[in-house]
């Protein structure tokens, strides 16, 4: 599993940018419906919890913890 | 327990800023209570007013949302009449410290069975930005154009001294220890302290350069320094005598006793009777 993004609570902070060790995320370009520049998950294969099955319990966490919005998910699609 | 068992899906996205640290204090404080297991139909959020005084109203739990710097007040009424309920206060620097400080340290030293996380964003963040007793020397805010004159308080060393059972600092550049540290609380008998150090971009950030979250998540991490560092050498750079003045925030537990709580010695009266 990796993380996704849900555009519904994402503000854009980019704390999620500043926080993963393994650089997963980068700042977005695309505003969403709710007007913010939501971040997106650019590299999900570089995440410890890339090869964790989905509903496991993840090795790193610290993205999830740090989201403010609670905007972050461990999921595959 | 889901995430949305323990916030009201129903009042998400909540109403904090971009970046504000409370909804990562929110995070912590859920994963805490989920490895624990503890029945959130036993615990009771008490709060004063300010944006932390808001965190209560989004958990599926019974809370109090008080007046100003009297949450400690309404949560000792409560451990008192209910001893068998988690008392626990959520509420900001100015709440707790500014308005409501002698409430506080009296709850301290009596060693009132509650658990409080207190919130110090560094100013008064819901009504713009004013300062607070937290402000650090030099800090501009809204009231202090020029920079802050006063020294601030350092919380945590001043709730370890009025007499806490447990009494530890952790910022929002550190959620893990913070979640351990929660645990910690939850288990400790007596009152339990931490105080968080947590980023407010909008009004305290954007007045001192760092109006973007991450920015003001970098200088609390790098004005945090672990308690282990710390001697009691006046002339060393990180001195603990000095506490707060020369900005910086020293982190982990720095009290854990046993003292009996409040409440207590009154029941091991009932049970011997008075003394001779
Ligand atoms: C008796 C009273 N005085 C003043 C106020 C105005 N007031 C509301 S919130 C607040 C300060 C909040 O600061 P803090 O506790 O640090 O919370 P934050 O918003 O920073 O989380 C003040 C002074 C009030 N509501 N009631
Ligand atoms: S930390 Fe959360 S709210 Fe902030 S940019 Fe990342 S996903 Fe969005
Ligand atoms: S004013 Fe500050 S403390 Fe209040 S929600 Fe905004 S960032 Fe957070
Ligand atoms: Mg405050």
């Amino acid at each position: 599993m990796y993380p996704i993004i849900n555009k519904d609570y994402c503000k854009g902070c980019n704390l999620c940018v500043e926080v993963c060790p393994k650089r997963v995320f980068e700042k977005g370009m695309e505003i969403t419906h709710r007007g913010y520049y939501a971040a997106v998950v650019k590299y999900k294969e570089q995440c410890t919890n890339f090869k964790i099955p989905n509903g496991g319990k993840p090795l790193c966490e610290i993205c999830w913890l740090t989201c403010p919005e609670h905007a972050i998910e461990f999921k595959e699609d | 327990m889901e995430f949305f068992d323990f916030y009201r899906k129903d009042r998400w996205p909540h109403q904090f800023c971009p970046g504000c640290g409370l909804g990562t204090i929110m995070n912590c404080l859920y994963k805490a209570f989920n490895d624990l297991n503890i029945d959130i139909d036993k615990t009771v959020f008490v709060s004063g007013i300010g944006c932390t005084g808001r965190v209560p109203g989004y958990i599926n739990a019974d809370s109090l949302h008080t007046t100003h710097g009297r949450a400690i007040a309404f949560a000792t009424g409560i451990k008192l009449s209910r001893p068998d309920l988690n008392v626990i206060v959520i509420s900001g620097d100015g709440d707790l410290f500014a308005i409501g400080g002698n409430h506080i340290i009296h709850a301290a030293r009596r060693n009132i069975d509650l658990k409080v996380i207190a919130v110090n964003n560094a100013n008064y963040g819901l009504t713009g930005g004013q300062m607070a007793p937290t402000t650090p020397y030099n800090m501009i805010t809204t009231t202090t154009p020029y920079g802050q004159r006063e020294y601030p308080f350092a919380l945590a060393e001043l709730i370890a001294a009025a007499g806490a059972n447990y009494v530890a600092r952790w910022t929002t550049a550190h959620p893990n220890q913070l979640v351990k540290s929660i645990k910690e609380a939850m288990q400790t008998k007596g009152f339990s302290f931490i105080e968080v150090i947590s980023q407010c971009p909008v009004n305290f950030g954007r007045r001192n350069k760092m109006g973007d979250p991450v920015f003001h998540l970098r200088w609390i991490k790098d004005h945090s320094v672990p308690i282990s560092k710390m001697t009691f050498d006046i002339n060393s750079p990180y001195d603990i005598v000095d506490l707060n003045t020369k900005g910086i925030y020293i982190i982990g537990d720095l009290v854990k006793r046993n003292r009996s709580p409040y409440g207590e010695i009154e029941k091991e009266i009932e049970v011997k009777g008075p003394q001779e």
